[in-house]
C-alpha cells in the first residue's frame, strides 16, 4: 500500500515536472516568434488600424499595399541584386580559400605546420581592428568597390579551424592509398576528398553566405556608391534612419508620414529576411553537426 | 664534425618536409597571402598610433608623435570620455554575459527533458532562428517596436502607463540591449549545452534513479556537472572578448541622446576616426582595446586551465 502511494506521488511529480518543462518551452517559442507574428501582420495591415493600434495578433484590414509600394522602389530590386552577387561571389572565393588552406593545414607533415597554425589562429585573439584596415583597403584603391566586402574576410578562421578539424577526422587510409597510386595531393584533395566532405560544406556554405547577406559594417565604411550598396544598407536606411531620399523613394515624397512608413518599413523586413527564413530550417541538421564538429577542439 | 653532420641531417629532413608538402603550400599560398595582407599589415598599421599619420606620408614616413610616441595615448588617457565609453563597453558586455549565459543552459537543460522528438526539434528550430537575422533587421525591429506607436508601447499604455520614447533615454539603453542579446542568441548558444548533454552515459541515470533521486535531482546531479566543462570554455570566451562588445549594434541603435550609457569604445573609434578622419588618435584607442582584450583572453585562459584543465590552447 505505502509503495503504490509513493508510485502515485513520484508520477504525478514527473508530470508536473513534464507540464512545468513544456511550458517553459512553449514560452520560447511563443517569445521568439512573436515579434515576427507582429512585423508579419503589421506588413499585411491598414495603416490605419496599425496607427490606431489595433494590430497586434493577426492583419487588420488585409491588404498588399505595403510591399507594392516596398516592390516598386527600384532600389530595393538594386540592393538585392547587389546582395545576391556579394554573397554568391563572395561565398565561392570563402569556400575556395577556406578548404585549401585548411585541407593544408590538416596534414601532419605539412611543412611549418605549426607555424601555420599559430599564423593563423592568432588573429583570431588580436587583429589591426578597423582604422589601420579601412588604411590598407584605400591603400590597395578598394574602396567603392564590391571586393572590399569580399576580399578582407576571404577566410574566417573560425571557419578555417572547424574545417581543418573535419578533414584531420577523416580516415587517412584512402587517401594514402591513392597517393600510393600515384595521386598528387591536389588530384587527393578533388578525388576523394570533396566527394565526402559534404556536410561540412553545406556548414560552410550557410555560414559564410548568412556572414556576407547580414554584413553592414564594411559596406557602411567601404561603399559611398549608392548603386553598389547591399540590401543591409538600403534597410537601415529605411527602417533606422527613415528620412532619406531613399526612404522618401519608397514612400512617395508627398506621403512621408507615419502611417505608411510603419506598414512599409514592415514589409521591408519581411522582404529582406524571407530568403533566410526559407532556407535555414532544412539545413539545420548540417550547421549544428558544423558547430559540433568546431568544438571538437576549438 | 658530429654536430655538422646533425644540422645536415636537420636541414635534409626540413628539405624532404619542404618537397612532400610543396603542393599543400602551393594550394594555401593564397591563403597565406590573404592572411599578410588582411590580418598581419593592418597590424603593422598599428604604428601609427605612436604617429602623427597623414595620407601623403603613408604608415611609413609620417613623423612620430612628442611624449616618445605615446601623445595620442597620453591624450586619450585625459580625456574625460574616455572613461565613460570604458566604463559603458565594460558594463554593457559585463551586463551581457550576467543575464546572457544563463538562459542557454536553461534551454539546453528543459530541451533535454523534452520527450516528444518533434515538438523537441520544432523548438530548437525556431530558437535558432534569431540568430541568422541580420543586425541591420534586429536593430529596426527594436528601433520600431520601441517608437511612440511601436509594439512595446502598445504594451506599456495597455497597462495604463504614459508612452515613452526608450531610445532617448539613456537609463533604458542598456536593459534594452541585453534582452535583444538574450532574445537573438539564446537558442544558438544552446547548441553546444545540448551537444554535451547528449554525451552522458544512460547508465548514470538508472544508477541515480535507483538511489532515488527524482527528475529535478537528476538534473542537479547528472546534468549540470556534464556541461560545466562546455560552460566554462564558452565563459573564457566571453570574458576574452569583453572589449568587443557588439558594436554594430549599438552604432544602430544609440544617438546623441544616450551617448551616456550607450557611447563605446567602438563607435568612438567609428567618430573620431572614420567621420572625423583622426587616423592616428583612433588607432591608439583601437589598439588600447585590442590589448586589454588580448591580455584578458590569455589571463582567463590560464585560470580556466588551473580551474578545470580545459582551456584553448
Amino acid at each position: 500500500m505505502v509503495k503504490g502511494y509513493n508510485m502515485k506521488k513520484a508520477n504525478l511529480y514527473s508530470v508536473m515536472f513534464d507540464v512545468f518543462i513544456n511550458i517553459i518551452l512553449a514560452m520560447v517559442v511563443v517569445v521568439t516568434l512573436y515579434p515576427f507574428l507582429h512585423v508579419v501582420s503589421v506588413s499585411l495591415s491598414d495603416p490605419y488600424a496599425v496607427m490606431q493600434n489595433k494590430v497586434n495578433f493577426y492583419p487588420v484590414g488585409f491588404n498588399l499595399n505595403a510591399y507594392k509600394s516596398v516592390l516598386s522602389n527600384p532600389y530595393i530590386w538594386i540592393s538585392y541584386k547587389n546582395t545576391i552577387v556579394y554573397t554568391v561571389v563572395g561565398t565561392a572565393v570563402n569556400l575556395v580559400l577556406t578548404t585549401a588552406m585548411a585541407y593544408s593545414l590538416s596534414k601532419k607533415y605539412l611543412f611549418g605546420r605549426k607555424f601555420f597554425s599559430i599564423f593563423t589562429t592568432f588573429t583570431l585573439f588580436f587583429n589591426g581592428g578597423i582604422i589601420p584596415n579601412y588604411i590598407i583597403i584605400s591603400k590597395l584603391g578598394l574602396i567603392d568597390s564590391m571586393w572590399a566586402l569580399i576580399l578582407p574576410i576571404a577566410i574566417g578562421t573560425w571557419n578555417l579551424m572547424v574545417m581543418r578539424n573535419y578533414f584531420e577526422g577523416l580516415p587517412s587510409e584512402i587517401e594514402e592509398s591513392a597517393a600510393i597510386d600515384g595521386c598528387n595531393p591536389v588530384q587527393v584533395l578533388v578525388k576523394i576528398v570533396l566527394p565526402v566532405s559534404k556536410p561540412i560544406f553545406a556548414t560552410m556554405t550557410l555560414f559564410y553566405a548568412v556572414w556576407h547577406w547580414n554584413t553592414y559594417f564594411s559596406p557602411l565604411l567601404y561603399l559611398n556608391d549608392k548603386e553598389k550598396y547591399p540590401l543591409q544598407i538600403f534597410m537601415q536606411q529605411i527602417l533606422i534612419t527613415g528620412e532619406t531620399s531613399f526612404a522618401n523613394t519608397v514612400v512617395g515624397i508627398e506621403d512621408t508620414n507615419l502611417l505608411i512608413s510603419n506598414t512599409v518599413k514592415y514589409a521591408t523586413i519581411m522582404v529582406a529576411i524571407l530568403p533566410i527564413i526559407m532556407v535555414y530550417p532544412f539545413l539545420q541538421k548540417y550547421f549544428i553537426k558544423g558547430v559540433l564538429i568546431g568544438s571538437v577542439k576549438g | 664534425m658530429r654536430a655538422i653532420s646533425n644540422l645536415k641531417l636537420y636541414f635534409s629532413n626540413q628539405y624532404k618536409s619542404f618537397k612532400r608538402s610543396r603542393f599543400l603550400l602551393l594550394i594555401m599560398l593564397p591563403g597565406i597571402i590573404y592572411y599578410i595582407i588582411f590580418h598581419y599589415v593592418p597590424m603593422y598599421g598599428l604604428i601609427i598610433a605612436f604617429k602623427d599619420f597623414n595620407i601623403y606620408d603613408g604608415i611609413i614616413n609620417s613623423p612620430w608623435t612628442s611624449n616618445y610616441g605615446f601623445k595620442h595615448f597620453l591624450e586619450l588617457f585625459n580625456l574625460p570620455i574616455f572613461y565613460r565609453i570604458l566604463k559603458n563597453t565594460v558594463l554593457l558586455s559585463l551586463y551581457t554575459i550576467l543575464f546572457s549565459f544563463p538562459t542557454p543552459i536553461i534551454l539546453a537543460l528543459c530541451l533535454n527533458e523534452a520527450k516528444n522528438k518533434l515538438w523537441k526539434n520544432t523548438v530548437q528550430t525556431v530558437s535558432y532562428l534569431p540568430h541568422f537575422i541580420s543586425t541591420v533587421v534586429i536593430c529596426g525591429m527594436i528601433t520600431n517596436f520601441l517608437s511612440l506607436n511601436g509594439l512595446v508601447n502598445n504594451i506599456v499604455s495597455f497597462f495604463g502607463l504614459e508612452r515613452i520614447q526608450f531610445l532617448l533615454y539613456p537609463k533604458y539603453f542598456r536593459t534594452i540591449f541585453v534582452i535583444s542579446e538574450i532574445w537573438q542568441q539564446t537558442g544558438w548558444n544552446s547548441i553546444l549545452y545540448m551537444a554535451a548533454l547528449s554525451q552522458v552515459n544512460p547508465e548514470l541515470y538508472e544508477a541515480c534513479r535507483i538511489d532515488g533521486a527524482n527528475r529535478f535531482q537528476q538534473i542537479l546531479y547528472i546534468n549540470i556537472p556534464s556541461i560545466i566543462p562546455t560552460a566554462i570554455i564558452l565563459l573564457i570566451f566571453k570574458i576574452g572578448g569583453i572589449m568587443n562588445v557588439g558594436f554594430e549594434k549599438v552604432l544602430l541603435l544609440y544617438n546623441p541622446n544616450i551617448y551616456e550609457t550607450a557611447d563605446v569604445i567602438g563607435t568612438y573609434v567609428y567618430r573620431r576616426g572614420i567621420l572625423g578622419a583622426e587616423f592616428s588618435f583612433s588607432t591608439a584607442v583601437g589598439l588600447f582595446q585590442s590589448v586589454i582584450g588580448f591580455i584578458l583572453v590569455v589571463i582567463t585562459n590560464k585560470i580556466a586551465g588551473k580551474v578545470s584543465e580545459v582551456s584553448l590552447w
